[in-house]
């Protein structure tokens, strides 16, 4: 485990709201401006979560169409904008998500909090050939895509955006506990894949 | 560099890989339907401003029609009269008026201008004094006056230079209208 800092929103929570403000009463600028600010954030969460460009992009313009249609429902003392955009596009990815499992065989993945008994990477353990850095990455990379939505989402928000627990858990309607779990869990798992032999082709398969 | 320390640099470096993705090219699409939405929005304004203007005028309309047919009362109503005294029989308005001689000091106060109008209230039980009306200046005093009584609204004793308060505008209420032989009349007499 690990301690992560909480990041300070303040300096942003009061432009963004003046500018959410401005963007209620109809002003392009304002809506053009927040774009700017949080259109890339919810586009890479939605794009590591579907990876697909296309939903990714259409997550993203339904997003931005909510903040204007129903931008009255944010409320600047319980949350950040970017937090609050976020949980859209989580509940929009989501959507999507659910929808494309139902045409595949097995079904979406089950959320599963439970300790699966995964064992953690040991540091004593010897892998019979030293990854090299690109290897490592393009495997975490791999493993990231394949773990299930619920661990990805995590991944995505805590190591990737860098929020805090306490924003993932808003943005995902889970307590704090949960994040730091999944969020343990998925490390794991990650880590195991450094473990196994690029060459050999015998990476483990996440479920 | 051992497992722990690879993995944290894979995350960095795919940690950075991620935050360089970029935002796609919405901003114009967001644009035209911030652009629809304010139009809408004007739209539902100006609907609800045309629908609350149309209401207060069907409301003032039917106001002004139930006080056009509401029952006359008795009420007080403000006269203008000449401030000096004036004839207040037909005998004697009509016997004056015979005279041939229009001397402007003794004519009767009906038919005296630029006088400065008095404004006094008048007994509802009372018959009110007559008096000239708007206009008649110049005309000839008449040989053959006659009076006439009519039943007129009381809105319309303001063209005769009679104040009449608009809640009783109205009202019918007799009056009695002092005519030469020309048929022009010259005064007017309520009838309270």
């Amino acid at each position: 485990m690990f301690e992560r800092l909480s990041r300070n929103p303040k300096m942003d929570t009061s432009s963004d709201a003046r500018l959410h403000q401005a963007a209620q009463q109809g002003s392009e600028k304002a809506m053009a401006t927040l774009y700017r600010q949080h259109g890339a954030l919810i586009y890479r969460f939605s794009l590591r979560m579907c990876q697909d460009p296309a939903i990714a992009e259409e997550v993203t313009q339904e997003v931005f169409m909510a903040l204007m249609q129903q931008g009255e429902r944010f409320d600047p003392a319980r949350a950040a904008l970017s937090t609050w955009l976020c949980g859209i596009a989580r509940r929009q990815v989501w959507k999507h998500l659910e929808k494309r499992q139902r045409d595949l065989p097995g079904g979406l993945s089950e959320c599963d909090d439970e300790d699966e008994g995964f064992e953690a990477a040991s540091p004593d353990d010897d892998p019979a050939t030293v990854l090299t850095r690109q290897e490592a990455v393009t495997m975490v990379r791999r493993g990231i895509d394949e773990l299930p939505s619920h661990l990805r989402e995590v991944i995505v928000l805590c190591e990737f955006e860098e929020m805090t627990y306490e924003e993932a858990a808003l943005i995902i309607a889970v307590p704090v506990g949960t994040i730091r779990s999944r969020l343990h869990r998925a490390r794991l798992r990650l880590k195991s894949l450094l473990q196994c032999e690029p060459a050999s082709g015998g990476k483990e398969k996440l479920r | 560099m051992n497992k722990i320390s690879k993995f944290d640099e894979a995350l960095k470096e795919l940690r950075q890989e991620h935050r360089r993705i970029a935002a796609p090219p919405l901003e114009a699409k967001l644009l035209r339907a911030t652009r629809a939405v304010n139009k809408n929005t004007k739209r539902t304004l100006w609907i609800w401003c045309a629908a609350s203007a149309a209401a207060a005028v069907l409301l003032l309309a039917v106001a002004l029609w139930i006080s056009h047919h509401a029952d006359p009362g008795q009420t007080n109503i403000v006269v203008h009269a000449p401030t000096p005294h004036s004839p207040a029989s037909q005998e004697n308005t009509t016997s004056h008026t015979a005279q041939k001689a229009p001397d402007t000091a003794n004519q009767p106060a009906l038919l005296r201008t630029g006088e400065r109008r008095a404004t006094h209230r008048v007994h509802p039980e009372l018959m009110s004094n007559f008096i000239s009306l708007p206009g008649t200046e110049g005309l000839p005093v008449p040989a053959e006056p006659s009076i006439v009584r009519v039943q007129i609204r009381k809105g319309d004793l303001q063209s005769y230079g009679i104040e009449v308060p608009p809640s009783v505008a109205a009202e019918m209420i007799h009056a009695d209208f002092f005519l030469g032989e020309d048929g022009v009349p010259r005064a007017i007499r309520l009838v309270l």
